[in-house]
């Protein structure tokens, strides 16, 4: 086990670094030149000007300039927003809680009634209630973030008045409060993916012939599947895990936008409007760095579930 | 017995639901938005960019059916425009992620080895942003717009074409049609492209359909954001981020319009894509 993790490592981080130096090269490849690009078009004095040169190296060789910049980032030192005149540590740092929060809060929503839908189609096959759920999935799976979230807006905020339009709230209950519908319009998308997948599963789990084994020594239903079906079920449904948490990043970044709560995804946007390009970076490599983590925990956690993933990884 | 084997991921994820009876009603209606989009100045009642100050934010009437919106523009005609640009983009995204992700898929699968390695490298780092992310980064480099949005896009979707096609060529290449071809001598590129591809057709034609419906969803996404199609022109995610401003002024129906709009066309692609991957698993 240690050794695939080690594997697991060794293979995480030249994937940080590619990707951190492909963040840090669209600094150059924008058109016009980098010192443009950071100042977001604005006329400064020539020693401002200077001020950025050094700061990012621009004198020196490209590699030399990505090495200084990825030493900062390592060390907590993402660069200045142009727009808010700040550090970006301290522009961004904030915001990181409330996107951890409709994170969380979304995916205990998709856990809890994805599965819950999934396994209910999956062991009422070819019922109605099946074709019911799976209708649910099919509408679920096709209405993206913000669809979702101006409709929930749209009838529960504006129109019955039950929730409020825009805002985070003011912490601890009334944030849960504020935090409902964005976590439901995110929640809805992943939650039917989330069902499908254990639908899926469970078919083809129940039509294995251990089920049959434990159906014919007479096991009840629920024991069949409660206690042998439904853990090998659940299998498939990590490996969706990464997807599932990579469309939760980039779903957040549309629900933040659309209730206009001040998390990373909103500030991302708004430093694309504003062509704050420390800020669209420092963002982007945190997303980034983030997913990757996961990713790599979820294939440690798969291989911790289920031997035959590590076994079988040692050829490849 | 012999226990079923276990199904390619993708096809597993694209689990036909509702059968194959779909695909028809999906077709249906993907035909009828063709038709509103290639017919817009016939059909619309009005010109979608003609402004009315006298009249904004009305509701329904018999000169606007859907109202207008906070410019005293008609909702209905630029819903029907909105078709063109909302239907143009994920036509372009799916056109170009298919000319380029076809043939490296090809490759990779067919040929294995050490250039099949090079691509999942390369997929690997693609996949390794989370999806929109890219997306938005490549805007906030090159600028907001129409042009941007879409090849922005058609890169995200472009290693998701190549992965599936890699995946149903290296099963289709175990299959002894794929020997008696080498047998007769026929070059590589030959068998892949003359003997292959024609067989895995199928897969691709079903995967860029369900591509079609999220390319959609993440343009209109874009342009809801700001960062896609620029206003003036009508475009549905446009609608949206134009429709969520007036709000709290309870005028409803360009959101609920653009909203209904967006979700019936993708639910559309999905139940023809399912369909059409139901088939194409079927036939293998």
């Amino acid at each position: 086990m240690l050794a695939f993790i080690l594997r697991r490592l060794a293979g995480a981080i030249p994937l940080l670094l590619v990707t951190s130096f492909i963040v840090f090269s669209f600094l150059h490849l924008a058109p016009g030149s980098p010192e443009q690009i950071l100042l977001g078009g604005k006329n400064v004095d020539p020693e401002t000007l200077q001020a950025i040169r050094d700061r990012y190296r621009l004198d020196d060789p490209f590699f030399v300039q990505y090495w200084t910049w990825l030493r900062h980032a390592v060390s907590g030192n993402l660069g200045e927003s142009i727009i808010f005149r700040d550090s970006v540590v301290s522009v961004v740092g904030p915001r990181v809680v409330p996107t951890i929060e409709l994170a969380a809060y979304a995916l205990l929503l998709i856990i809890g009634f994805g599965l819950a839908l999934g396994i209910l189609a999956g062991i009422k096959r070819r019922t109605l209630t099946d074709t019911a759920a799976s209708g649910i999935m099919l509408v679920g799976s096709s209405i993206s973030t913000y669809v979702s979230g101006i409709l929930l807006i749209t009838v529960f905020s504006v129109a019955l008045r039950w929730f409020p339009v825009f805002g985070l709230g003011n912490g601890g209950f009334d944030r849960v409060y504020h935090l409902t519908l964005p976590a439901i319009a995110l929640a809805i998308a992943l939650t039917a993916l989330v069902a499908r997948t254990m639908r899926a599963s469970l078919g083809q789990t129940l039509a294995q012939e251990y089920v049959e084994t434990a159906r014919s020594r007479g096991f009840s239903e629920r024991r069949v599947i409660g206690k042998h079906a439904l853990r090998n079920a659940l299998v498939p449904v990590i490996t969706i895990t990464g997807l599932v948490f990579g469309f939760l990043i980039s779903g957040a970044v549309l629900v933040e936008y659309t209730f206009g709560l001040n998390g990373l995804g909103a500030l991302l946007i708004q430093g694309v409007r504003t062509k704050d390009f420390a800020v669209v970076q420092a963002i982007t490599l945190l997303f980034t760095v983030a997913f990757i983590l996961i990713n790599l925990g979820v294939d440690l956690l798969y291989a911790l579930v289920d031997p035959r993933v590590r076994l079988s990884a040692k050829g490849a | 017995m012999v226990a079923p084997a276990a199904p390619v991921l993708y096809r597993r994820r694209w689990m036909p639901l509702v059968g194959a009876s779909a695909a028809a009603p999906g077709a249906a209606i993907i035909l009828l938005l063709v038709l509103v989009a290639a017919l817009a100045p016939v059909i619309a009642p009005h010109d979608p960019n003609a402004t009315d100050l006298a009249n904004t934010l009305v509701g329904s009437t018999g000169s606007h059916p859907l109202g207008t919106d906070a410019s005293g523009r008609d909702i209905l005609s630029r819903l029907i425009f909105g078709a063109r640009t909302s239907l143009l983009g994920p036509l372009l995204v799916v056109a170009l992620s298919t000319l380029a992700g076809v043939p490296l898929g090809l490759l990779a699968g067919y040929k294995g080895g050490a250039v099949d390695g090079l691509l999942a490298r390369a997929w690997d780092v693609l996949f390794a942003f989370p999806p929109l992310l890219l997306a938005i980064v490549i805007v906030a480099t090159f600028g907001a717009g129409f042009w941007t949005a879409t090849l922005a896009i058609s890169v995200i979707y472009l290693p998701l074409l190549a992965r599936v096609v890699r995946g149903v060529v290296l099963v289709e290449r175990e299959k002894a049609y794929v020997d008696a071809c080498k047998v007769q001598g026929f070059g590589g590129l030959r068998v892949s492209l003359q003997h292959v591809l024609p067989n895995v057709a199928p897969t691709i034609v079903a995967q860029a359909t369900l591509n079609f419906g999220y390319a959609l969803l993440d343009l209109a996404g874009l342009a809801f954001l700001g960062l896609g199609v620029q206003p003036p022109t009508a475009d549905w995610g446009q609608m949206l981020s134009s429709g969520r401003d007036t709000l709290v002024l309870h005028s409803y129906y360009e959101v609920v319009a653009a909203s209904i709009a967006i979700a019936v066309t993708v639910v559309a692609f999905n139940l023809l894509g399912d369909a059409l991957s139901a088939r194409a698993g079927r036939s293998r």
